[in-house]
């Protein structure tokens, strides 16, 4: 299992859950797996529903940052992702 | 604060907090202890200011009978990582109805000065009538409890925040200082007066480097009142950390949540500063007077550009935090280190102080930053009623406003900076919706109930008006509309009822809204550091009880309908260079405003 640690701005969109785990072989699908399970995250994961990550999300894997093309990088069990919004936060 | 919990761990009434109340008039002083009414004055802050504020009838902010309220949440001081905050809340020269009533109010700043507050003993200061002389308030912790002095403050007037705080730390060990600049001692002329908080960095360094309550002209209102500064001065009093506060305060420093805080070399993103580079693709950064043109000047002041000219910059914190959300900008020495400290880049202050008045070189932004920090005002305020200034100067090239600056007139926009603090430009110093009344064109002043809006379009964030202090820090709606793009009615009703207005939490806990923690964390936190044993739904429900005690202030204080409205070049200009949009016609936020009342009508009727 790959857990998936997600920011506030995404938890709260879930009644709170912060962390979940999920089967899956690269980040992409393990990204797939989390919106299958929770359809509430799809727009705030999902720009368009077309495969290409929010821009305002920010998706790291064991604490390095992934660019937009990375979602094929492969997972193995005891992986971590980290999701969070880059829109949270003012002054 | 005393808690005396037996076997009911929720009871309000079992939580005693400490306030002193100084009657700056007659230079009486008294210190009480007060039990909790209920969760709000549990937890804090506007918890407790705002019932206090509501039972006051105050019809102009500079009067002896508008107090202002000092005092801290139920973390502050205490081993939760943030936990630093003081609120300062009071009846606002800035924020005002149609009516022409001042509306309530609240900055918060972080620092260390709350936490030395705490630590004297003292909860909650309350600052009665006007002293007729400036004076220095001493609180200090005594072995028979908490003591005031009122002391001279002449020797401090005219210099610059910062160097009152220096000066004030060579007079007194071992303290923590709250100081208004040159903008709060001409409240008269500038009506956004902050105040200063000190950090352990500042008083180590000399370097500029305050925090700050800077939203709504608290620090005006300290200034009307003839104090100068507050002195807290007590020792450390942390105590042992317990193992499930460590585990909290870890998940807030190293978790997701607020990696975007962190820097790039921590595994962050780099701080609000981010921002300058997420919002590029959709124009949605503010650029001369909320006006993005898509021109890609913005570029010139994202981060990765400036630390590749001659500036180095480094994360810094407040005490005790390990987000290191500071931006400090430095000039780069001929060797390529750190030199001179210039300013702390936030995202705010540094859009609406350069970006949006049409600034674009580092260099000018740093100069203009350091200039408000130094005078003491609100950034944002100063900076959103400047670009209105050099808007209509734009806009009227035969009747210019004051110096006739326009944007991107480096020079001229420093000296309204100054002039703004120093009493030379009431005009601007009474803030933009005044001024854009008495001109006669209100259409473009950026702001919504008198308070100048923060750096996110209008366009973009019909939840402003439901703010009840200041866009950004009291409504969760500016960047919604980044991260999901739906314009649909639906969308936004529950972005603002279901969502939005829990962003005041952290206006009561004591801790930073950086912080993010979650509501359970929050629990938790209330469990294992204080003791107090509460639901999520329980403290969800308080939240959006002192949300709606605020609303109803806001009627109590006049305001109807029509004061709940954004600037209305939003319904009849709207922007083509957005990337998304536009969809707040008049229209759109008619039927919004209908149903957010109809939800918010009812909760504020049953309190």
């Amino acid at each position: 299992m790959v857990e998936i640690r997600l920011a506030s701005f995404l938890a709260e969109r879930i009644g709170g859950i912060n962390s979940v785990e999920v089967l899956a072989d690269t980040v992409g699908l393990a990204l797939h797996a989390l919106t299958e399970r929770y359809p509430e995250l799809m727009r705030l994961i999902w720009a368009g529903g077309d495969g290409v990550v929010n821009p305002i999300t920010a998706v790291f894997l064991n604490n390095d940052l992934l660019g937009p093309r990375q979602l094929e990088t492969s997972v193995k069990p005891g992986d971590q992702i980290e999701i969070l919004a880059m829109v949270s936060g003012g002054v | 604060m005393h808690v005396s919990f037996d076997e009911t761990r929720n009871d309000p009434n079992a939580v005693l907090y400490s306030r002193c109340t100084i009657d700056l008039s007659s230079r009486d002083v008294r210190f009480e202890d007060v039990p909790c009414r209920n969760l709000e004055e549990v937890l804090g802050g506007i918890g407790r200011s705002l019932q206090f504020l509501a039972e006051r009838t105050v019809t102009n902010a500079y009067t002896p009978e508008n107090p202002l309220i000092v005092n801290t949440g139920i973390f502050t001081g205490s081993s939760v990582m943030t936990g630093l905050r003081t609120y300062f809340s009071a009846y606002s020269p800035l924020k005002v109805s149609n009516k022409g009533l001042p509306g309530a109010m609240w900055a918060a700043g972080s620092g260390k000065f709350g936490s030395k507050l705490r630590w004297t003993g003292v909860d909650e200061i309350i600052l009665e009538g006007r002293s007729s002389e400036p004076v220095i308030i001493v609180v200090r912790h005594g072995a028979d409890g908490p003591t005031v002095e009122l002391k001279s403050a002449n020797h401090l007037l005219g210099l610059e925040c910062y160097k009152k705080i220096l000066l004030l730390n060579q007079e007194y060990t071992d303290a923590h200082f709250a100081a208004i600049g040159p903008a709060g001692e001409n409240y008269e002329d500038c009506y956004f007066g902050a105040v200063a908080l000190s950090t352990v960095n500042l008083l180590k360094t000399g370097d500029d480097k305050c925090r700050w309550a800077g939203r709504g002209g608290m620090g005006s209102v300290m200034g009307y009142k003839g104090v100068i500064a507050i002195v807290a001065q007590a020792p450390d009093q942390l105590e042992r950390l317990k193992p499930e506060i460590r585990d909290i305060n870890r998940e807030t420093g190293t978790g997701p949540s607020t990696r975007k805080f962190r820097d790039k070399n921590r595994g962050g993103l780099g701080g609000t500063w981010c921002t300058y580079e997420l919002f590029k693709s959709l124009h949605f950064l503010p650029q001369n007077n909320f006006r993005p043109k898509g021109d890609g000047k913005p570029d010139l002041l994202a981060r990765p550009t400036v630390e590749e000219q001659q500036f180095v910059v480094k994360a810094e914190s407040c005490f005790r935090c390990g987000i290191n959300c500071h931006k400090n900008v430095y000039d780069k020495t001929p060797t390529g280190e750190r030199g001179r400290f210039r300013a702390k880049f936030d995202y705010e202050p540094l859009n609406l102080l350069s970006t949006n008045l049409g600034i674009h070189d580092p260099d000018q932004a740093c100069d203009l930053v350091s200039l408000v920090d130094h005078l003491g005002m609100d950034s944002i305020s100063i900076g959103t009623t400047i670009g209105y200034v050099l808007d209509y100067n734009e806009r009227h090239p035969e009747k210019q406003l004051m110096n006739g600056a326009t944007f991107g007139a480096f020079d001229k926009i420093k000296e309204l900076v100054a002039g703004a603090a120093k009493g030379r430009y009431p005009e601007i110093g009474h803030g933009v919706k005044r001024l854009s009344e008495q001109l006669g064109e209100p259409a473009y002043a950026m702001h919504c109930k008198g308070l100048e809006l923060p750096a996110y379009l209008p366009d973009t964030n019909p939840g402003y008006p439901f703010a009840i202090a200041g866009g950004h820090m009291s409504m969760a709606t500016p960047l919604v509309l980044m991260a999901e793009r739906d314009t649909s009615l639906e969308y936004w009703v529950k972005a603002i009822t279901q969502r939005g207005l829990f962003q005041v939490r952290d206006d009561m806990t004591g801790i930073c809204k950086f912080s993010l923690m979650s509501p359970d964390m929050v629990v938790k936190a209330l469990k294992y550091e204080i003791g107090l044993e509460i639901t999520t739904p329980e403290l969800l429900a308080t939240v959006r009880r002192i949300f709606m005690r605020g609303l109803r202030l806001e009627r109590q204080q006049g305001f109807e309908r029509s004061d709940y409205t954004l600037p209305s070049e939003v319904f009849d200009r709207p922007n083509n260079k957005l990337g998304v949009g536009p969809f707040i016609t008049r229209e759109f936020f008619s039927k919004l405003s209908e149903e957010v009342w109809s939800v918010f009508d009812k909760e504020v009727a049953a309190l």
